[in-house]
This record gives C-alpha cells, structure tokens and sequence, in this order.
C-alpha cells in the first residue's frame, strides 16, 4: 500500500516515510513538496525524463539531503551514517573503479562497509550467484558490458541485506534474458520481506513487478497507487475496449445494439479485422455487465474482452502528454 | 547538513571502523602512474641529473664563489692572496704564523663548504620552493580528488561509516605515499651530492617529512573539497609557496616552506652554519615551527572533516 | 515504399555551389578554434594584460620621443604637477626603462608579452587539443576528406594567430608608431628591426607551439600541461642559474634552458645587445647551441605529435 500526502503514519514503523520533501538544484526546483510513504513490496517509480525520479531516489537514498520537508527509513535519517545501514542503493551512474574486477569491487564495498572479513568472501560468492556473476567474477569492471555492470551495482545494493531497495533503471542494458531473471530476483527479495523502490523505462518489466506505482512529473507526486487508480483519479480520457467475437457477420449488430447504452461513447470498428468491435467508455464495469447481457441473449460468443489501455505505458503517455 | 550531536560510542566505534575499513582497502592502492606522478618523477631525475654533474666536477664547496658585494676575486683567490702575503711576510714569525693559520682555516672550511653551498642552492631554493609541493601533490590531490573526478564517491557514501572516517581514512592512506616520495626523492638527490649531500639528509629530514604531512593536508583538503582541485593546487604551489615563498618580508610566513627553512635554519644554525643572512628564518624557533605546521596541518584536516561531510552527489551520469 | 535516394525521400535540393579545395577544411578548424578560445576568460584576463603593457610602451615611446623634440637641455612639464630635466628624462626612458624604439625595446616588449602567451597557451591549450583527445572527437577529422592533416595545420595556425596577436602584431605596430613620431626614415635605418621583430615572432611561434601540440598530446589535461611547462619555463631556468651563475659551471648548461635559447635568438634577430639579470654572470651561449636547442625541442615536438595525433589519436 502506498500512502498520499498527508501522510498520518508515524515514520519510524514504515520502510519509507517522506513528507513535503522539496529539492532545488540551483534555481531549478527539481522536487516539489513530495510527500509519500511506502510499505513492504514493490513499488515502480514512474516519470518522463526530468522528472525528478533520480532526485527522489537520491534523497531516499541519503545521497542529497531536502531542502524543505524529511525523509526517513524506519524512522532514521537517510542522510546519516546510521541510515545507511537501511538502504540498499543502485543507482544510475556508471563510473566504477575500473581497474578493479568485479570480484575485487564487491569484497571491498563489503569491507568499507564493516563487514567482518572473515564473513566477506562467502557473503560475496552468494551474492555473485545470486545475480548470476559467479561464473564473471574476475573480469575488470571497464571491460564488463553494461549488464554486467548493471549486476555489479544490485549486488553492491543487497551487499549489506538492507530492509529497502532503491533501484534506479536496473533494467538498462540487460538483456531479456537477464531482465526476466532480475525480475525473478526481485520478486523473490519481496517475499522475503523487502521493500522495494524501482525506476525504469521497461514498463513491461514494471507490469510484470508490481501494480503499486508512484507516478512523478515536474517534480510532483501526481499518483500514487494502483495503476487503475491513477487513471481513474486523473484522466478524462475514455476507456477503449476491444472485444473479439466469433462471428464477423454479428458484429455490426453488435456495434448497434451497444451504442444504444448512453455510457457507451463510441463504436469503432478497425480496418481489416472484421471480428473486432472498439468500444469507447468512461464507465467500464457497466459497459462489461451490458456485453455480457448483449452476448447471452443474442448467443453473441466473445472470444476476448480487453481493456486497452490500462497499462501503465497507455497511461504514462495520457498522463504526460497531458 | 545533520552534524552528529556530541561523541556518542557508538560513533566512536562507527569511526574507528571507517577509518580501519578505509586504510585497509584504500592503503597502498594509490593511483600511481599517473600524468602527474610521472611529470614528479621526470622533475627528480631531472634535478638529480644536474646534482651528479656539478657532484661529478666537485663544485659543491665555495671555491669559486666570490664573496658578496666583491667583483673579481672568489673565495679560492683570497686564500691565496693570503697565502702569499703569509710567504712575503716571512721574516715576521707571529704574522707569518697567523696569516697561515687564518688560510688553513680558511681552506678547511672550502673544502668542507659542500653543506651549505647544497642546502643553501638545492635544499633551500629547489626542493622546498618547487619540487616538494608538486611532490606532495602528486598523491594527496588524487587521494578524494580522483574519486571526485571519477564520480565514485557514492561507492564511499552508501558505506553505513561516518563521512569523517573515510576522510581520515583516506588521509591516512595517501600519507605514507606522500611521505616515502618525498624523502625519498630528498635521499636520491642527497646521494646525487655525495658526503654533503648526506650529511644534508641527516640533519633535515624531519622538517622536510613534517612539512610533507602538512602538504599533504593542505592538498588533500583541495582535492576532496574543491571543484578543480589539481588546478587550484597548484596555483597554491607556484603562487603561494614559489613565489611568495621567495619574496623578501613577512609575506612568506603565508607559505608552509617558510617554517621548514626555519627549522632547518635552526638547525644549521646549532652547528654553526648560517644558511642565510637576513630572511627572517631566525626569528622562530624550531618549537614554534613546529607548532605552526602541526597547526596548519590538523586546521586543514578538520576543515576538510568539516566540508566533507556537506558535500551532496549531484548529476552523477 | 522504396526509397530511390535520399534527395528524393528528404526533398532535399541538389548541391548548386562550388566545393572548396579539401586544404581549405583546415581554415574552417582554425576559426572553429579560436572561437573557441575567445569564450574563454583566461584569454580576456592575458589579453586585457598584454594590452596594458602594450599601451605602456606605445605611450613610452611616444613620451620619449616628445622630450626629444623639446628644447635641449631645458626643463620638460610633467603633467601638471612638476618639471623635469629633459636629459634626466630621455636617459632615464632609454637607459632604464629601454622605451627609444631601439632593438633593446623590441627584445623586452616580446619577452614580455611571451610571458603572457605562454599562460594563455597552458590554460587554453588542454581545450583547444586535449578536449578532442579526451573526449575521442578526432574521430569526426579522420572520417573528413582533410583528414588529421587538415586538424593539425587547423589548430597549428590557430596557435600561431595567438601568438603573433600577443607579440608580432603588436611589436610591429611600435615600430610603426615611431616611423609615425619620428621619421620614416627610420625605417630605411632599422631595416633589421621591422625583419627581427617577424623573425622573433617566428622562433616563438615555432619553440612554443610545437612544443604545445607535443604535451597536450602526451598529457591532455591542463593540470599535466602546467606542471611540463613549469619544469621547462621554471625548473629548467633556475638549475641552470644555480648551476651557471652561483656554482660557476660551464655557460654552455645554458641550452637546457630552452626559453633563455629563444630568448637568444630573439635577441640575435633583433640585433639587441645582451642584458644581464642580477646575479647572472656573463653568458656567452653559442648562438648555434640556441639553434639546435630549438631544432631539438622542434623535432622532438613533430615526432611526438605525428606518433600521438596520427597513429594513436583515435584509441582512446
């Protein structure tokens, strides 16, 4: 669950509490008044370029301190060292020390992090199969592909077993084989108990994570929910529903016997698909009750019923075109 | 910023961890082979080349140095000068006999004249007023400066240590670098010179390491804190230490050099040797020195404590 | 839909113009380099100061060669304030300030301006070619017709134009002032002068730039490039003073000191009498020497930047 300013919740028994957080880089505002509040699992940070995703991350992270507003982890500041301890970040740099294998990377970020020596190689050599680097262990980090960078840093993010996850754009670079087991990943972290926060322009890969997004434009929070939530709250924009029946020859009648309904908007039926019928509303769940009816009294057989655009792609672009 | 609010033990704890993890990875992994590293080196050699020649032509003693204010005659000409009025004046036994004493004198302090000649013209002038800034520089700008360029901060931020302790941490890592090259490149060129050199080494090696530690704070403070760190380092080096270190006044009390030449000048000075008349090196004292560098070096480490602990990672992509 | 050419699909007109020989890219690099220069504020810092020590002389000159023209022997108005005698005046501008349009004028006028070209060149000189190393844009001149051909000849006048901006153009306008003030006369009697003020200008145009394509190229950033040329404009220097001046060694150690070797042959151009520094003995460097010191930083320089810009210049 995702909670929406105000936030009512105490701070120190949620994974993420952030209120009226605001964050100027010079004299552009690239945060405005954000507030929200996370609970376990995974929740998709969603946003156009310049949005404010990075900087959000950032601040969660303890990497940028607000300007306005706080920010806190199971009720510790981020920003402080103790913070650290409860945040697990990957973020969307790609500067390593290049002369370092991956090997050598990760047991000395374990190390920094004051994890008993004695510990770090095992701890490591999990971790590395965890993400599936075991195998790529020694390869200099300048000559790894972007994917195998991509990994390095997850593996530095759950290095310390945080309780929350900050991932910005994991999915960059890797490829569909990888990206389905990160996803894998992922899932299994959040039954673990984790809380989990990630970006990423892969909406595929978000829809198959999670229906919880928060959704950022210029730097405001202007959801935060369910998918269908934000729709529903912010758009005007009609629902297109396409239904696929059996018989092509029942389909005009169909498109007529529809468009009688006053919550039906419009009809429409595509070019070169003579077994298709769109359908335009803003009330779909009445419209759904009415085909069925229509379909059972006229032995009309519908092969598929789709709601078009309640992904989170369709409603980004509604969202930010608007 | 959030400034921890008094020394709590488990801050202290988290700090003593900071600093162990970050020597532990950091130390003897600085980045060597660098452009700057290399141009050092290529400086040493340098210097040491022309140290050998003027060893090789065992010109490090004032023989052919003439006495201030004087055209014409060196040091060597007068002694034979008074050699040869000893010699004209024979019949006399007393003056005979002092003016031989005055040369022999004279001629033993020639010949053992290799100190202050190399001090005064390699130690003094070169070593402190050029190559141990740059030598300094070389490993304590590139200590958080090259992760600073690098943009790997963050790799040292997310780590749950205090910010102080990475800063100390990472001191304490680049500082025997700093100081094994620059007594090291004092060693070379001190063997370059031979007996006088040594003898040199002997005597000042420990202004020379103090004054290296407290290099290496200033430097490190620059490259941790400031935009352009390498840049405005070493306009620091050639503005504040060559030039003004130089300038007659008390403008070059502003530069660090100042101090070690005091203590070296105390130092020559305890064994009878002036290094330098005028300059106002004789006005503090080695204690005082001391205490200056120290002070300037622990004002820069906390300052860079301080500032270290503000910085935020900004448009890192 | 097929597309035939890319004319037809972009609507695009057909070329109408006349091409340009390929030598002429390297002007276009040129141009692109300087304004590249000019956005700088170091440039407008060095400049403004250059300036000023021009106007210094200009009106230098000028000061001297009005006392000339006053009565002789006689008391000259000094502003509004005093009077001065004009014998103490011209000895003082001739003899100490070396502001009487002889070839002693020239020779400190340029060394002086060099001081300025030499800082403009380190802090410009990592943006002007470092950058393109750094960043691998030298890729973009190697897929041109030119090629890196064209870049270096580009960027070397590019240099040059900064050079001869600081030190020939302004040197010769002082020689021009004073066929103006005196007579043009002094023209057929100085024909020496108007050559070695070129020829000057030339010896540091080639000392200085080759030797900046040569560093950039070997270090690329501005950081490495100061510290090179403080050991070459700095370090050298000073051992040799030590070794030439307080230790008596050969005068011939001179020709590692590069500048002091375009400094003589500047001098020799010029015609100008040698001046000592205080605490420098009598030097008598073989104007040869100074020939093959500049030869050899030249050559080096030329080798290193055909190694560095043409065969390794696009690895990154």
């Amino acid at each position: 669950m995702i909670g929406v300013s105000p936030v009512a919740t105490k701070p120190d028994i949620v994974p993420l509490w952030c209120k009226k957080v605001s964050k100027w880089h010079g004299n552009f505002l690239g945060l405005n008044d954000v507030s929200l509040e996370l609970r376990p699992g995974i929740t998709a940070l969603l946003g156009s370029n310049g949005s404010g995703k990075s900087t959000l991350m950032n601040l969660i992270a303890g990497q940028l301190y607000p300007d306005t507003g706080s920010i806190r982890i199971f009720g510790v500041d981020p920003w402080t060292w103790r913070g650290k301890h409860l945040v697990g970040y990957s973020p969307d740099l790609d500067y390593f020390y290049s002369s370092w294998s991956i090997n050598d990377f990760l047991m000395r970020m374990a190390c920094l992090a004051g994890i008993e020596s004695k510990k770090v190689p095992s701890l490591v050599n999990e971790i590395l199969d965890v993400v599936g680097l075991l195998s790529v262990r020694t390869t200099l980090l300048r000559r790894c592909s972007l994917g195998m960078r991509q990994r390095a840093k997850i593996a530095h993010a759950i290095l310390m077993d945080p309780p929350l996850l900050v991932l910005d754009e994991p999915f960059r670079g890797i490829d569909p084989v990888g990206r389905r087991d990160l996803v894998q990943l992922l899932l299994k972290l959040q039954s673990s108990g984790k809380t989990i926060l990630v970006s990423s322009h892969e909406l595929e890969e978000i829809e198959k994570l999670t229906s919880q997004v928060v959704m950022l434009r210029s730097g405001r929070v202007v959801s935060a929910g369910p998918v269908s939530r934000a729709r529903d709250r912010l758009l005007n924009k009609p629902v297109e529903i396409a239904l696929e029946i059996e018989s092509a020859e029942q389909i005009r009648f169909l498109a007529q016997t529809v468009f009688n309904y006053s919550e039906v908007l419009g009809v429409h039926l595509p070019e070169g698909k003579a077994h298709i019928l769109m359908v335009l509303t803003r009330n779909p769940e009445i419209v759904f009750s009415y085909l069925v009816k229509i379909s059972i009294e006229n032995n009309i057989p519908i092969r598929r019923l789709e709601v078009l655009d309640e992904a989170p792609a369709e409603v980004m672009e509604s969202l930010f075109q608007g | 910023m959030i400034l921890e609010r008094g020394i709590s033990l488990e801050f202290l704890k988290s700090f003593i961890l900071g600093v162990k993890s970050t020597l532990a990875v950091h130390l003897f992994r600085a980045k060597v082979g660098h452009s700057l590293f290399w141009v050092s080196a290529g400086f040493l050699l340098l210097v040491a080349a022309v140290v050998v020649s003027v060893s090789f032509k065992n010109q490090w003693n004032y023989k052919t140095l003439k006495p201030r204010g004087q055209a014409g005659f060196n040091f060597k000409n007068s002694i034979e000068m008074i050699e040869a009025g000893s010699m004209a004046l024979g019949h006399n036994a007393g003056v005979s006999a002092v003016c031989s004493a005055v040369s022999g004198a004279s001629s033993g302090l020639l010949i053992e004249s290799g100190f202050p000649v190399f001090t005064k013209n390699v130690v003094f002038s070169v070593l402190l007023g050029f190559l141990l800034p740059l030598w300094c520089l070389t490993f304590a700008v590139e200590g958080l400066g090259s992760e600073r360029e690098g943009k790997t901060l963050f790799w040292l931020f997310s780590k749950p240590v205090p910010r102080s302790s990475i800063y100390v941490g990472k001191f304490l890592a680049i500082l025997p670098w700093v100081i094994i090259w620059s007594l090291g490149g004092f060693f070379v060129l001190a063997v370059c010179a031979g007996d006088s050199g040594i003898f040199a080494f002997k005597l000042f090696w420990q202004p020379i390491a103090l004054a290296s530690i407290t290099y290496a704070s200033v430097f490190f403070f620059m490259g941790a804190c400031l935009p352009r760190a390498s840049l405005i380092a070493l306009a620091y080096a050639f503005v504040v230490e060559t030039l003004l270190g130089s300038m007659p006044g008390s403008l070059k009390q502003l530069s660090v050099a100042f101090y070690a030449r005091c203590i070296m000048f105390q130092k020559s000075s305890d064994l009878g040797v002036v290094l330098e008349q005028g300059g106002g090196y004789g006005d503090f004292s080695q204690t005082m020195a001391i205490c200056f560098m120290l002070g300037i070096a622990l004002m820069f480490l906390v300052a860079g404590i301080f500032f270290f602990g503000k910085i935020e990672l900004r448009g890192q992509r | 839909m097929a597309v035939t050419s890319l004319n037809s699909f972009l609507e695009y007109r057909p070329w109408r113009g006349l091409r340009n020989p390929v030598w002429m890219g390297a002007f276009a690099i040129t141009r692109e380099s300087l304004k590249l220069i000019f956005t700088r504020k170091v440039f407008w810092v060095v400049f403004s100061l250059a300036v000023l020590n021009f106007l210094l002389y200009f009106f230098g000159q000028y000061l001297f060669f009005w006392v000339a023209d006053q009565q002789p022997d006689g008391l000259v108005r000094v502003g509004g304030f005093g009077r001065a005698n004009q014998n103490d005046m011209m000895q003082f501008l001739r003899s100490v300030l070396k502001m009487d349009g002889s070839p002693e004028t020239f020779r400190n006028f340029i060394n002086l301006q060099s001081r300025g070209i030499i800082v403009l060149l380190v802090l410009a000189g990592a943006s002007l070619l470092g950058e393109d190393l750094n960043q691998g844009s030298l890729i973009f001149y190697q897929s041109k017709s030119g090629g890196m051909r064209n870049y270096i000849v580009g960027k070397f006048l590019a240099a040059s134009f900064l050079v001869h901006l600081f030190a020939t153009v302004p040197a010769l306008f002082l020689f021009l002032e004073i066929c103006f003030i005196d007579t043009w006369t002094y023209l057929l009697y100085h024909p020496r002068l108007l050559f070695g003020i070129i020829g000057y200008g030339f010896v540091i145009n080639i000392g200085l730039v080759s030797l900046l394509f040569a560093t950039v190229g070997f270090f690329r950033s501005t950081i490495g490039l100061i510290m090179c040329w403080a050991g070459v404009f700095f370090l050298l220097p000073s051992l040799c003073a030590i070794m030439i001046d307080r230790l008596r060694l050969n005068p011939a150690f001179r020709v590692l000191d590069f500048w002091y070797c375009v400094e003589r042959l500047g001098e020799k151009c010029l015609g100008a009498s040698p001046t000592l520094l205080p605490g420098q003995t009598d030097h008598s460097l073989n104007p040869w020497l100074a020939v093959a010191s500049l030869g050899f930083v030249f050559f080096i320089s030329s080798f290193l930047t055909i190694q560095i810009y043409f065969k390794k210049g696009v690895e990154s």
